[in-house]
């Protein structure tokens, strides 16, 4: 090929234009900071926050709420110290759990470096309003809540757990999870309970965030009609990951990023979202609305599994994680 | 970014951040767009990148150069430090398909999706001295001052990320001539 040649096939790469609402946004907050200098690291947090996950001060990461328990509830949230990391570790992790029959379940694993840390607390009542817990951090935690993931392939760093022998509604305990793992990171979830259901924190008010942003809350998930997966947890993030035991992940974004890999497979309206996949209609209701902006077009990335689990049943979790760029 | 105007710094000193801004947003944006092959992740880095100016620590010198040599700069090395990121965390992407491999490159309908995989599959390094030469005609001694790296070394980066082009998308040399 000569150089005239491969002059003409690089002019075919046009880029797109910058959208008008780039200045509009843009142009206010700097000129802002330029009166007010000191909040340049706030703002450089604030665009961050585009990626996905709340960066500020004391945001969690991720809430996760439910009943472990009759008559106990409890709310997971997790944070990452210090916060500006809260974005680094958001793309390297995924976390999921479960809560029910007197346990819960969390376990977070790390992508990069193949290992997780997970426990499970234990409820029994012995009074009223009153618990006993036990706690365990063992491997086996993490078997039952992760199907898909080749647990060979993963280091396990047992989860410091609360040394707290039993809890009442107003109780907070906190675990930390990946210990040592970076020397200055620290991953960590905080356990509230109370005798009633526990809120949510909202999501940031951030329009750039809300354009990419899907949030399912306690997804149920349906493959024609026929509920497949259900689970008491809040999944942030610009792609939302269902992981399923034989046919790999599906990974769900509104905004592809430019991502080619991303195909339109179906539409998130309310608190509902639905795609398909190969010859597979999935819907996935949430109890809170999934993305901004009235009806949204969902892209869809499959990623095959690798290890098919042969003559099992197919199980399905749920997780979010960062912007379909990073697929 | 040429045809801009030597835009100094100096009109930034003196308030006219918005005339800066309008000057060179499209340009950086480009840049970034051709760097980072996302259009979310581009316009990011452009208003980090104006943000940037105005950080305590940010100092530019108006002797060595107009303005907007030193913003391509600032968005190179923010989307540098952006990359690395992203490359940290696909560290071990266990089930793509390596996008250095020619053949995994010919299998793009379109030739500009071709073109823009494989410059996406250059070395970083390569890929944005290609970037600036071509795309934003800056000359040899421009991008040198922008990467902060010795002419001899923009010419080697430049030969070698030509070379490699050449050899990604040869399958699209013919198709070319035989659409003219």
């Amino acid at each position: 090929m000569t150089d005239a040649e491969l002059d003409r096939l690089l002019d075919t790469w046009q880029t797109p234009e910058p959208s008008p609402s780039m200045r509009q946004s843009a142009l206010p907050q700097v000129q802002a900071l330029r009166r007010w200098p000191w909040a340049v690291a706030a703002a450089c947090l604030a665009l961050a926050a585009v990626f996905g996950f709340m960066t500020l001060n004391d945001l969690p990461v991720a809430q996760f709420a439910g009943s472990p328990a009759p008559g106990l509830h409890a709310r997971v949230t997790v944070f990452v110290e210090p916060s500006a990391q809260t974005l680094y570790w958001s793309w390297r992790t995924g976390a999921a759990g479960s809560m029910g029959n007197g346990r819960l379940v969390r376990f977070v694993y790390d992508r990069v470096s193949k290992t997780y840390s997970s426990y499970q607390l234990n409820f029994t009542p012995i009074g009223p309003g009153l618990w006993s817990m036990t706690a365990d951090a063992s491997e086996q935690t993490f078997a039952k809540a992760t199907p898909r993931l080749d647990l060979s392939r993963y280091r396990h760093i047992p989860a410091r757990l609360p040394q707290v022998g039993r809890v009442a509604a107003g109780d907070t305990v906190e675990v930390e999870l990946l210990a040592g793992l970076a020397p200055s990171d620290r991953f960590r979830e905080t356990v509230e309970f109370s005798a009633t259901p526990l809120s949510l924190a909202a999501p940031p008010d951030s329009p750039a965030r809300e354009h990419a942003e899907m949030r399912v809350a306690e997804p149920r998930v349906e493959i024609a009609g026929r509920i497949v997966h259900q689970d008491g947890g809040i999944y942030t993030g610009q792609t939302i990951q269902l992981d399923s035991s034989v046919e790999g992940t599906y990974v769900l974004a509104i905004d592809p990023k430019g991502n080619s890999n991303f195909v339109e497979a179906g539409f998130a309206e309310g608190a509902l979202v639905e795609f398909r996949a190969g010859s597979r209609w999935f819907r996935i209701v949430s109890s809170a609305p999934v993305a901004a902006g009235g009806r949204r077009t969902v892209y869809l990335l499959h990623r095959p599994s690798q290890g098919r689990a042969a003559g099992l049943p197919e199980q399905f979790s749920v997780s979010s994680s960062g912007p379909a760029s990073l697929f | 970014m040429r045809g801009t105007g030597n835009t100094h710094y100096g009109d930034f000193q003196n308030g006219d951040l918005a005339g800066l801004y309008d000057r060179h947003h499209a340009g950086l944006f480009r840049f970034a767009f051709r760097l980072t092959g996302n259009a979310s992740d581009a316009e990011e880095l452009v208003q980090e990148c104006f943000l940037s100016l105005l950080k305590p620590g940010a100092s530019y010198d108006p002797e060595k150069g107009p303005a907007d040599r030193y913003l391509l700069g600032v968005v190179r090395n923010l989307a540098r430090k952006r990359l690395r990121q992203r490359e940290s965390f696909m560290a071990e992407p266990p089930e793509e398909a390596s996008t250095s491999n020619p053949e995994s490159i010919a299998v793009h309908a379109q030739t500009a999706d071709a073109v823009a995989a494989a410059i996406a599959a250059l070395p970083v390094a390569q890929r944005e001295v290609l970037i600036l030469s071509f795309y934003h005609q800056n000359s040899i001694a421009e991008i040198a001052a922008v990467t902060g790296i010795d002419s001899d070394a923009v010419k080697s980066r430049l030969y070698r990320a030509r070379t490699t082009l050449k050899s990604l998308l040869a399958h699209y040399a013919p198709l070319k001539e035989a659409s003219k």
